[in-house]
């Protein structure tokens, strides 16, 4: 099924501009940085209590809320969610020492969508979901899914970071502190990427990076294709470069 | 006695992350919850949690008079200092 992309607001540190993206994705170092989006378009009393991780999920969500309709269905993504808040509330427990209300009530997968529903007062239907190593392919899914049974439009939001300090030796791909937020629909129009992602079953060996990491290097790099396998499956990507 | 206003304070911005404050910009006399500093029903939860780390005080859940004790940083000073003479009186 092919997707239009109307919007795409992206985040990772020390990367501001498009031409900073484009020579980011040359390279495609997975950056290691301990930096934090500003989050402006969150009241501070919000603001206040996220971590990185909810900051980047907010960052780039609300930076394309302006051009959302009212009925468009929100997919937030990550794989690990907010490992340094799990890590800091397990370890508390694990001391027998009482857990923050604040990162309780903050600790589950859909915490950042939670607050980004309630600033943005949004009624539409939304749902947050990992998948392991496939789970950004797996929101896209997700948002076919939503196109396809007539929403005029969907709100995809990913992000992730490295994992906290406890897990990562149990890593199993690179990942960097970044987010994406992709406004899609299933009609083109002006200034619309026509995207198309199609699955077959797992045959090569799972990359280094994280999917993430890997679209946003092929997002940037302006390359028509992007292959992505993992142990389950294989992912590819495809779209329709404007002629320059 | 020590004055333990100013040790609330700090309290108030470190246990509830209001970065941006400074002890000066809150109100000794001024509510804390819904006006005055804006705060909500998980900060009052997270400044029981805060009063029994910093002071060693314990908030009994189901009082009636938790609503006075968290008025304002006077209010929670006074209660502060009840309990702690409770507890070495």
């Amino acid at each position: 099924m092919d997707l239009f992309v109307s919007q795409f607001a992206a985040w990772a540190p020390g990367l501001d501009t498009p031409t900073d993206w484009a020579t980011w994705a040359e390279q495609a170092d997975v950056l290691d940085s301990e930096a934090s989006p500003p989050v402006r378009a969150v009241p501070a009393m919000t603001r206040r209590r996220l971590t990185r991780w909810g900051r980047l999920a907010l960052e780039v969500a609300t930076s394309v809320e302006g051009h959302l309709a009212a009925d468009a269905p929100v997919i937030f993504s990550s794989r690990h969610g907010d490992t340094q808040r799990t890590q800091k509330l397990l370890q508390d427990l694990a001391h027998e020492e009482p857990l923050s209300p604040t990162a309780f009530s903050l600790s589950v997968h859909n915490a950042a969508l939670g607050l980004f529903t309630i600033i943005q007062r949004i009624t539409a239907p939304s749902l947050a979901l990992a998948a392991g190593r496939d789970t950004f392919a797996q929101a896209w899914v997700e948002a076919q899914g939503w196109l396809a049974e007539g929403a005029p439009q969907v709100l995809l939001v990913h992000c992730d970071e490295p994992l906290a300090d406890f897990y990562r030796p149990d890593a199993d791909e690179a990942e960097m502190p970044a987010a994406l937020a992709l406004l899609l629909s299933s009609e083109p129009g002006p200034g619309r990427e026509r995207v198309s992602l199609s699955m077959a079953p797992h045959s090569g060996e799972p990359g280094d990076v994280s999917m993430m990491v890997a679209f946003l290097v092929w997002w940037f790099g302006r390359t028509p294709h992007l292959e992505f396998c993992t142990e389950r499956t294989n992912w590819h990507w495809e779209r329709e470069l404007e002629l320059p | 006695m020590v004055d333990i206003t100013v040790q609330i304070k700090q309290m108030i911005i470190d246990e509830l992350e209001l970065e941006d404050m400074t002890i000066d910009d809150i109100d000794t006399d001024a509510p804390l919850f819904g006006e005055g500093l804006g705060l909500d029903s998980i900060d009052a939860l997270e400044l029981g949690l805060a009063l029994q780390k910093y002071f060693n005080v314990k908030i009994d859940a189901n009082s009636e008079h938790n609503k006075e004790h968290f008025r304002s940083v006077a209010s929670l000073r006074d209660f502060v200092l009840a309990q702690q003479q409770t507890v070495s009186g």
